[in-house]
């Protein structure tokens, strides 16, 4: 598998046209051994470069697969057509534009990846790369030729390597006209001169106790009569302030060569860059409970931010199948509560029939706000501590898993019997109005045993002021008779029972909770700080986006206000 | 020319690397006059994670980019200033660093400004299980002052370990200076009854003074007396649990008409109350929870004597929330293992991977001998505090979590 972030980044300057190179931004996954870098540098007769590598790499066995190597290049005057890659004298086909190493390829190995514990040989070259030769400052008929092979970051690479690296000088090049540079430390001042197969001077610097991870620079001068002189650059403003190279690296260089100059800011930059950490955006995680199980539907509702008429309604609902209330009159909402109240009412539930027994529409209003706030504090109180977002997911599947319920049973008895079940957690779905039509579309519908207490009238006549149709009394398979009605019927009935609740007690959905939401979830108030610059606090007025943006608030935002 | 060449010659000299910020404790407290009122604790790991404990209680984890950001937040760097120095430390330009600066300032200033704002749904902060992390030391140390109780106090009210000999001021000194260098942010002096010591408010005063967060776990009894009542406020103490014993005629005779809480809770103090169920009392706690609430408590704490009293405590915390009232738990309270959230959690433990546990890692408990149990009622010893060097306790500590 491709490890996008985890790749090796070889490095060629020349410092002709440096590159500044970004380093792998990812967590240590290879480990290995540079053996041996061998690499050749071909000073063309036409001016251009060409370049041979061989790279012995011993993988450990804790790294990752070896499976990519980008390799810089000095600038940007090169073809990929021109490259050739090979693993153990295994033909690389993927050769292709580093991302990750400006003006680099890419060497994918592919099959050929070097796997944990082996070891392998990368042979790679290129040819014709361009404008990399610059006049020699110190003499203007010579050319400067500098070079910094390969190297690969320390997270990545340990241990000595063995590099050994030549220089051929271009064709009719005498042996007595060039000049070498002084080497890198570690290498040979002088190196070690002869004539390749081809009769070409060679310069070769070689030490077996390099590593793979430090830069090094190696550089030559010749006569600049054996390239065209369209190949060769011109000196850069560094040589006009009279830098010395003697200055930079000491030795016997005999010449300047200000391609070296144009290298060093970049290098600068490289160095500090190196110097640094790799930087991942900052990150917060927060000690917390996850799922706050054991919410009734109405809290998991004030969690899921369903609107206030819904709430209520439901608590209607759950009030009316605890035989704590009935409904008197559904236009206008009018219910009477039962004395004395059952003894496992909840909080919310109380406080809510106290608020339904008023007749003082203004005041009612009022006490259900009242209410409505303490619910939805109390709900942020306990879910203080545990994770709002996974509390969501959890009760959003327990609605979904009641519709299932519902809508997997076969007869219209089990139907009935299952939807009284989990008819308060079906109402948790946003879509709870259409869906309740859908599921109950066709059939009848076998009445709860409570269904008289919200819809009054139904099981007595079939006249009277009931907005509801009248049911109809249908045997059971049991033999025994139980009131239905139509499914459409039943499903407009409890769908019109929360727009009845708006309508007729609430009004606007968005007013009352606007009440709501402004003492359960008030703008923080600023302070004195809070245009204050440094890194001190501000106060308030930043963070919540939205009115409902709270553990416990619930709002209209998602409803519209319906 | 000189330093053009020293600058040339630098190019190429690699440099020592950037370092993540050397280990420590990291205090910010807002000044008397500030309308928050806010201490942030920040731990700098070895590693460069960070750990942000604010107000004593919201404990965040950060990374090593949020750990520096969140050490100039506490010293009060300027944000352009911050933003440099971490351009110049991190692979990251100056524009991105301001922008992830404020955007951290942002999120702990929310999460500050609105503790009902879900942090992982609206701040993008991930969740992490309680004591799920490796952290150096923990976030809490309960100092067993003394075994003593107040005379004809229940001796149910103290631990049952007996110790040798109580530690001197200076040896409670030396162990809380300890503590603090571990990095351990939060001291709760309790006992036996901690007012029993007179040094009492020179040790809260000590550990203010280095940057401890304080509390203190008491019956409550001294706090009626408004000198001793003054001279802890005094030495900063920021927080007081009341052990409430219902059942004990002499405590509750005098907490019974709430006057003096009302006293007490005028001051710039946090007070909450815990209460212990027993088969005895379990039928009045609506009502105390009640009374509780009326008096102006913001908070609760709840235990059982018994694990078959979890129906009635479930009851009781609803009771709280439908009073509006933050329940506390994991606090050295008598019966502390048995709290409603302790029961809900291990309920939920057939269906859920999280298994919470902070003993030995959201706190210690300090013997008023020096000997470190990993927390109340766990007869376990670890070390002792003024002996021991505080690696070797962690090390017994995490041994012991193993």
């Amino acid at each position: 598998m491709r490890k996008k972030l985890n790749r090796i980044t070889g490095f060629v300057l020349l410092l002709a046209a440096l590159t500044l190179i970004s380093a792998p931004v990812s967590a240590q996954t290879y480990a290995f051994t540079l053996e041996q870098e061998i690499i050749h540098v071909y000073w063309e007769s036409d001016g251009t470069l060409s370049l041979t590598y061989e790279l012995v790499m011993h993988n450990s066995n804790y790294g990752d697969p070896i499976d990519y190597v980008d390799i810089g290049m000095p600038n940007a005057n090169f073809s990929i057509s021109n490259a050739t890659a090979s693993v153990d004298g295994k033909p690389i086909n993927h050769l292709a534009a580093s991302p990750y190493v400006t003006n680099g390829i890419e060497i994918g190995l592919g099959s050929n990846a070097i796997q944990p514990g082996e070891t392998g040989t990368l042979q790679f070259s290129i040819t014709g790369i361009r404008d990399v030769l610059y006049q020699d400052s110190d003499d203007s008929d010579y050319v400067s030729a500098v070079f910094s092979p390969s190297w690969i970051d320390s997270e990545f690479v340990s241990g000595t390597t063995d590099i050994s690296i030549t220089y051929h000088l271009p064709p009719g090049v005498t042996p007595e006209e060039p000049r070498w540079h002084t080497p890198a430390a570690g290498f040979p001042e002088t190196p070690y001169a002869e004539l390749d197969p081809e009769g070409r001077v060679t310069y070769t610097w070689r030490n077996p106790n390099a590593n793979g991870y430090t830069q090094y620079l190696f550089g030559a001068s010749f006569p600049a009569s054996y390239v065209p002189a369209t190949a060769i650059s011109t000196p850069t403003f560094w040589e006009n302030i009279g830098i010395a190279p003697d200055d930079l690296i000491g030795g016997v260089c005999m010449c300047l060569f200000g391609s070296m100059f144009v290298a060093i800011p970049a290098l600068s930059i490289r160095n500090a860059q190196k110097r640094k950490m790799k930087y991942l955006p900052p990150k917060l995680a927060i000690e917390g409970h996850g799922i706050k199980r054991g919410l009734t539907a109405v809290e998991a509702a004030i969690v899921l931010e369903q609107p206030m008429d819904k709430i209520m309604t439901m608590i209607l609902f759950s009030t009316i199948k605890k035989g704590a209330a009935r409904v008197i009159s559904r236009d206008p909402l009018t219910i009477e509560t039962t004395d004395p109240l059952p003894e496992d009412l909840r909080a919310y539930e109380k406080t809510f029939l106290t608020a339904m027994t008023e007749t003082n529409k203004a005041k009612q209003k009022k006490d259900l706000q009242e209410a409505m706030v303490s619910l939805v504090r109390s709900v942020a109180k306990a879910m203080k501590g545990f994770s709002q977002r996974e509390t969501r997911n959890y009760y959003k599947k327990i609605t979904e898993a009641a519709w299932a319920q519902v809508e997997e049973t076969g007869t219209p008895e089990v139907k009935s019997e299952t939807y009284d079940k989990v008819m308060e957690w079906t109402m948790l779905d946003d879509d709870y109005d259409d869906r309740t039509r859908r599921v109950f579309r066709t059939g009848p519908v076998f009445l709860p045993t409570w269904w008289h207490h919200y819809s009054p009238g139904t099981m007595t006549s079939t006249s009277g002021p009931s907005k509801t149709a009248a049911p109809t009394m249908r045997p059971t398979p049991g033999g025994t008779s139980m009131p239905s009605l139509p499914g459409s019927e039943f499903a407009g009935s409890i769908v019109t029972g929360v727009q009845d609740f708006a309508t007729g007690v609430i009004g606007s959905v968005g007013a009352f909770t606007s009440g709501v939401t402004n003492r359960t979830n008030p703008i923080p108030k600023s302070s004195s700080s809070g245009s204050r610059s440094g890194g001190g606090f501000s106060s308030g007025g930043s963070s919540c986006a939205c009115a409902c943006a709270c553990a416990g608030c619930a709002c209209a935002c998602a409803g519209g206000g319906r | 020319m000189a330093n053009i060449i020293e600058f040339i010659k630098q190019a190429f000299v690699p440099g020592e690397a950037e370092k993540p910020l050397p280990t420590g404790v990291f205090h910010y407290i807002t000044p008397p006059d500030h309308p928050r009122n806010l201490r942030l604790h920040l731990r700098l790991e070895s590693d460069g994670r960070g750990l942000l404990i604010v107000n004593a209680s919201t404990v965040l984890h950060l990374n090593q980019t949020a750990a520096e950001f969140a050490y100039h937040i506490i010293r009060q760097t300027p944000k352009e200033d911050a933003a440099r120095v971490v351009q110049k430390r991190y692979q990251v330009s100056y524009t991105d660093a301001l922008r992830d600066f404020n955007q951290l300032q942002e999120q702990i200033d929310a999460l500050i400004d609105t503790p009902d704002l879900d942090p992982v749904t609206y701040l993008n902060i991930e969740r992490l299980s309680p004591y799920s992390d490796e952290i150096s030391a923990p976030y809490r140390l309960d100092c067993a002052l003394t075994y003593q109780v107040p005379p004809g106090a229940s001796p149910d009210v103290a631990p049952t370990k007996r110790v040798d000999r109580e530690l001197t001021t200076q040896e409670w000194q030396q162990i809380i200076a300890k503590a603090w260098q571990a990095g351990i942010p939060h001291l709760i002096f309790t006992g036996g009854e901690p007012t029993l010591r007179d040094d009492l408010p020179e040790l809260i005063s000590f550990a203010e003074e280095q940057g401890q967060v304080t509390g203190l776990l008491t019956d409550g009894l001294k706090l009626g007396d408004s000198n001793t009542l003054q001279a802890l406020l005094n030495a900063g103490l920021d927080h007081t649990m009341i052990v409430l014993h219902p059942e004990d005629e002499k405590n509750w005779k005098s907490l019974a008409n709430f006057s003096y809480w009302a006293e007490t809770m005028k001051e710039d103090l946090y007070v909450a109350v815990h209460l212990t169920m027993t088969t005895q009392n379990k039928d009045e706690f609506e009502t105390l929870i009640h009374k509780l609430a009326a008096a102006g408590i913001s908070a609760l704490s709840l235990s059982a004597a018994d694990p078959s009293l979890a129906p009635d405590l479930e009851k009781a915390q609803q009771s709280a929330y439908d009073h509006h009232l933050d329940l506390v738990w994991d606090i050295p309270v008598p019966y502390s293992q048995i709290n409603p959230i302790s029961l809900e959690l291990a309920k939920d433990a057939a269906d859920s991977t999280e298994v919470v546990n902070g003993a030995g890692i959201g706190w210690l408990y300090v013997e008023p001998d020096g000997d470190v149990l990993p927390g109340q009622g766990i007869d376990h010893v670890l070390g002792n505090l003024l002996t021991d060097q505080w690696s070797d306790i962690w090390k017994a500590v995490k041994d012991w979590r193993r």
